[in-house]
C-alpha cells in the first residue's frame, strides 16, 4: 500500500511541475537538442555509417573505416571459382584428318550416377532434392510436374564465404510466383557443394514432381520437414 | 494485492498482440528469415523479441511515452494503444505486400521521438494553447512503428510457406521482447523519480530524448538521400 501512496504523491509533484518550463526555456531545450544532434551527427554518426566525414572527425576517429566494412556487404562478388573449362581452341588437323578441337568435355575419373524420383507435395508443403557435387562436374536434369509449382534452382557450397551464415546459399533460378511446370538442362556446379531445387506447393492440391537426373555426384540429399537425409544414387547399367 | 494482480494480468493480456519496431533485421538474421521454408515459431519469436529489445527508436519513443506516466493502469493504456498501432500495420503490410521507402518510414519513427519530448516538456500547452491528444498520437506512431517493420520484412524474401504463422510468432516474439524492455526502463525509471532531482532534471532529460530523436531523423532522412 505505501507504494501507491507513494506514487501519488510524487504524481501530483508532476502535475506541479508541468507548469513549471516557461516557453523561453523550451524553445532553449528545443534548440539545444538539435544542435547536440547536428555536432553529434557530423561529428560521429554521419562518418561512422555512411563514411561521410565533412569534419574529419571520422578519420581522426577512425570511423569511417567502419563505414567501409559496413558499407561493402560480404556476400557480394564471392566464390569466384574457376571451372576448368579451357577455352575451345580448333586446331587444323594434319595430312588430311579431322580437326581437333579441343576443351569440350571436363574427363572425370569415375563412372557418373543416375537418379529419378517421384515427390508427392502436399497443399502448402516445401521440399528439396540436392546433389553433391564438385566444382566443374556436370549433370543433365529434367522435372516435370502435374501442375504449376514455384521453386528455386540453388546451390550451397562447402566452404561459404566469410562473413556469411549456415544458411548461405546461391540462386540460380527461381519462380516464387507463378510456378512452372518443367524444366530441363545441363548443369556445371559452379563450387564443390549441394546443388539442387526446392519446390514450393504454394496451391491447394497435392502436386507430384517428377525428376530424372544423371551427373557426376556423389550423394544426394533430401530435405523434407526439415529433415535431411542423406539417399544413394544409382549406377547406370 | 488483488488489484495488483487484475494489473498484471491485464498488462499482460493487453501486451500479448503487439509488433515490432522498425530496424533492420540485422544480415545474419535475414538470412535466415530468406532461407527459412515453411513454418519455424521459435526462430521468429526470438528474432521479434531481439528486434524490440535492440531497436533504440522503438525504446527512445517508449522511455518518451511513459516518462510521465506513474498508475499502472495509465502505462497499460499508453503500451496497448502504441501495441494495437504496431501490430495492425505489421501484420496488414505484410499480408497485402504495402510497403514504403524504409529510411522514410524510420525517419518519422525518429520524428515520434522528438515529437513525444516536445509534448513533455510541455511545448504544445505552451505554444498551441493546447495538447493534442496523446493517447491519439501513441496509437498513430504505433501505426508507423508497425508499419515500419513491415516494409524491413518484406525487403527480405518471406516464403509464403506458413508466412502467417511465421509472421504471428515474430508479433508475439515482439511483444515478449517489448514487455521485457518496458521492465528495465520501467525499474530505471522508477529509481529514479525516488530522486529529489527528478523532476528538476525532467526538462534535461527530455532535451537528451529530443537530440536522441534528431540523430536519428539525420541519420534517416542521409540515408534516404544517398540510396
Amino acid at each position: 500500500m505505501s507504494t501507491i501512496v507513494h506514487e501519488q504523491g510524487t504524481q501530483q509533484n508532476s502535475e506541479a511541475s508541468i507548469a513549471g518550463p516557461t516557453k523561453q526555456q523550451i524553445l532553449k531545450a528545443t534548440g539545444v537538442a538539435f544542435v547536440i544532434a547536428v555536432v553529434i551527427l557530423f561529428t560521429v554518426v554521419l562518418p561512422a555509417e555512411y563514411g561521410i566525414d565533412p569534419l574529419r572527425t571520422g578519420a581522426a576517429l577512425g570511423l569511417t573505416s567502419l563505414a567501409k566494412t559496413v558499407a561493402t556487404p560480404a556476400p557480394a562478388a564471392v566464390s569466384v571459382t574457376t571451372v576448368e573449362h579451357g577455352p575451345v581452341v580448333v586446331e587444323p588437323g594434319a595430312n588430311g584428318e579431322a580437326p581437333i578441337i579441343k576443351g569440350v568435355f571436363v574427363a572425370q575419373p569415375n563412372r557418373y550416377k543416375i537418379d529419378s524420383r517421384e515427390l508427392k507435395l502436399g497443399p502448402g508443403e516445401g521440399m528439396e532434392i540436392k546433389y553433391h557435387m564438385q566444382a566443374g562436374a556436370g549433370m543433365v536434369y529434367s522435372w516435370t510436374a502435374n501442375q504449376k509449382i514455384q521453386y528455386e534452382f540453388h546451390g550451397e557450397p562447402d566452404t561459404k564465404p566469410a562473413n556469411a551464415g549456415p544458411d548461405y546459399f546461391e540462386s540460380y533460378e527461381k519462380d516464387d510466383k507463378v510456378g512452372i511446370t518443367q524444366s530441363n538442362g545441363t548443369f556445371t556446379a559452379p563450387s564443390t557443394g549441394i546443388e539442387g531445387w526446392f519446390w514450393d506447393n504454394e496451391s491447394g492440391d497435392e502436386v507430384t514432381v517428377k525428376l530424372v537426373t544423371a551427373g557426376f555426384y556423389d550423394y544426394i540429399l533430401q530435405n523434407r520437414d526439415d529433415i535431411k537425409t542423406r539417399l544413394q544414387p544409382l549406377d547406370p547399367k | 494485492m488483488v488489484r495488483t494482480a487484475i494489473c498484471v494480468l491485464f498488462f499482460a493480456l493487453a501486451l500479448w498482440p503487439c509488433a515490432a519496431s522498425a530496424h533492420n533485421v540485422s544480415k545474419r538474421d535475414a538470412s535466415f528469415v530468406q532461407s527459412t521454408r515453411g513454418v519455424a515459431i521459435g526462430p521468429f519469436l526470438y528474432l521479434g523479441a531481439k528486434h524490440m529489445l535492440t531497436g533504440y527508436d522503438h525504446l527512445l519513443f517508449l522511455v518518451g511515452v511513459i516518462f510521465f506516466l506513474y498508475r499502472p493502469k495509465d502505462i497499460v493504456q499508453y503500451v496497448s494503444l502504441f501495441t494495437l498501432g504496431h501490430s495492425t500495420t505489421l501484420l496488414l503490410g505484410v499480408l497485402t505486400g504495402v510497403r514504403a521507402n524504409s529510411y522514410l518510414i524510420d525517419a518519422v519513427i525518429a520524428l515520434s521521438v522528438v515529437y513525444k519530448a516536445f509534448d513533455n516538456m510541455d511545448g504544445f500547452r505552451r505554444f498551441l494553447g493546447f495538447e493534442p491528444n496523446a493517447k491519439l498520437a501513441v496509437f498513430i506512431f504505433g501505426l508507423f512503428h508497425g508499419f515500419g517493420l513491415a516494409t524491413k520484412l518484406q525487403e527480405l524474401v518471406l516464403s509464403r510457406n506458413g508466412l502467417v504463422i511465421n509472421i504471428l510468432s515474430f508479433n508475439v516474439g515482439v511483444e515478449i521482447g517489448q514487455v521485457l524492455a518496458l521492465s528495465i526502463v520501467l525499474i530505471g525509471l522508477s529509481y529514479w523519480r525516488m530522486h529529489k532531482n527528478f523532476l528538476r532534471y525532467a526538462l534535461a532529460t527530455n532535451t537528451a530524448l529530443m537530440a536522441g530523436g534528431f540523430i536519428l531523423l539525420g541519420y534517416q532522412i542521409t540515408g534516404y538521400l544517398r540510396q
